[in-house]
């Protein structure tokens, strides 16, 4: 007796239950139509929002790149504290950069200049003494970095050269295949 | 669905450059990029010929030197043309160009060959103020801006800068040799 009504009653729980259980399936699936309406602005905007940020990537990085090679060339970058009088003419601001990290920390610091498009680049640097600098022919023709005081010999293409320099003075220097690419170190 | 969209977005960017680009670069019997080599090559070789026979025969110290630094570049530049002709497979291509200015080259080596002593010098020296002068204009208006190929147009482009510190150099050398 008292199991069969149990039975009946879980029957009809049960039935109950199923009813419930269909009425919730039935909201799922209506919320999952929502959803997909939903979903299909969303995924347009990802492409958008994805489609920009390549487009912001590919722009910038570009942006990037002119400033940088600009910026080798560009004589007003430098923090105006560290323009020194002597020198606001050259465009020597990766070395002075250079000259002012070794200054702080006052150990020896190696400066760069590249020789490309027929230019030494800076062609004017100041370092201080026991600095080195080092030459890099980014061209397709070999060059010379020549004093009185030092010579490179011929830098051939993608290749460098250093010089260390320990005596304060003035180093004008040149390319003896390229008489017209003249450069100087300023050493203090 | 990412790499669809970067694909997509990047083959746009592609398609608008390609148009731009296109625009600028199409006239009528505009020489073709194997043509543009040849021309390119034919040019430095010429010099070559010319600054060979002055190392040799320049008595000004500063000639000789001259003349050794277009041996050194303009044989540096060729290396450079041919080896990029060879990775794209391109075989350079003869054309009126390239013909006529390997003519005038003759010539000029021909006239060279007769002279000795600052004659000589002075003649070598006038000829490559000419020579760079008129190769600087072909490169402007002809050869850079026909050149399809990327690799080969910045090969030119770094050329130019080449020529025209060369240019420069020989003026200077007018210059003190006329004094
Ligand atoms: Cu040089």
């Amino acid at each position: 007796m008292i199991s069969s009504s149990l039975e009946q009653h879980r029957q009809g729980v049960d039935y109950e239950e199923g009813t419930d259980v269909q009425n919730l399936h039935a909201a799922i699936r209506r919320d999952e139509r929502d959803l997909q309406v939903r979903i299909k602005p969303f995924s347009l905007w990802v492409m958008v929002v994805c489609g920009l940020t390549i487009f912001f990537v590919g722009f910038c990085s570009s942006r990037y790149a002119v400033n940088f090679s600009a910026a080798s060339l560009d004589s007003t970058s430098p923090p105006q504290s560290e323009l020194n009088p002597q020198t606001v003419q050259s465009n020597a601001n990766p070395a002075r950069v250079a000259q002012s990290v070794g200054a702080e920390a006052d150990t020896p610091a190696v400066v760069h200049i590249v020789m490309k498009n027929m230019k030494f680049d800076p062609a004017t640097i100041e370092v201080k003494s026991g600095d080195t600098v080092e030459w890099t022919n980014e061209d397709i023709t070999p060059h010379t970095a020549t004093s009185a005081k030092f010579d490179s010999a011929s830098i051939e293409p993608e290749k460098s050269w250093r010089h260390t320099f320990t005596e304060p003075g003035s180093f004008p220097y040149n390319c003896t295949f390229h008489p017209d690419m003249k450069a100087a170190v300023l050493v203090k | 669905m990412m790499k669809l969209i970067a694909v997509t977005a990047a083959l746009a960017a592609v398609a608008m450059l390609g148009t731009t680009h296109a625009q600028t670069s199409t006239t009528g019997s505009a020489p073709n990029d194997a043509q543009i080599a040849m021309i390119a090559v034919v040019a430095d070789t010429v010099d070559i010929d010319a600054g060979k026979m002055a190392e040799k025969r320049a008595t000004n110290k500063e000639v000789k030197a001259f003349a050794e630094t277009m041996v050194r570049d303009h044989t540096a530049v060729n290396t450079k043309a041919t080896a990029l002709a060879k990775k794209l497979g391109v075989t350079p291509e003869e054309s009126a160009t390239s013909k006529s200015l390997k003519s005038d080259g003759d010539k000029e080596m021909a006239k060279l060959e007769g002279m000795s002593g600052a004659e000589f010098d002075k003649a070598y020296v006038d000829n490559e103020v000419s020579y760079h002068e008129a190769v600087i204009g072909v490169l402007d208006k002809t050869l850079i801006p026909n050149t399809k190929n990327a690799e080969l147009k910045d090969l030119l482009e770094s050329a130019r800068p080449i020529f025209a510190s060369h240019l420069e150099h020989a003026k200077q050398l007018q210059k003190s040799l006329t004094k």
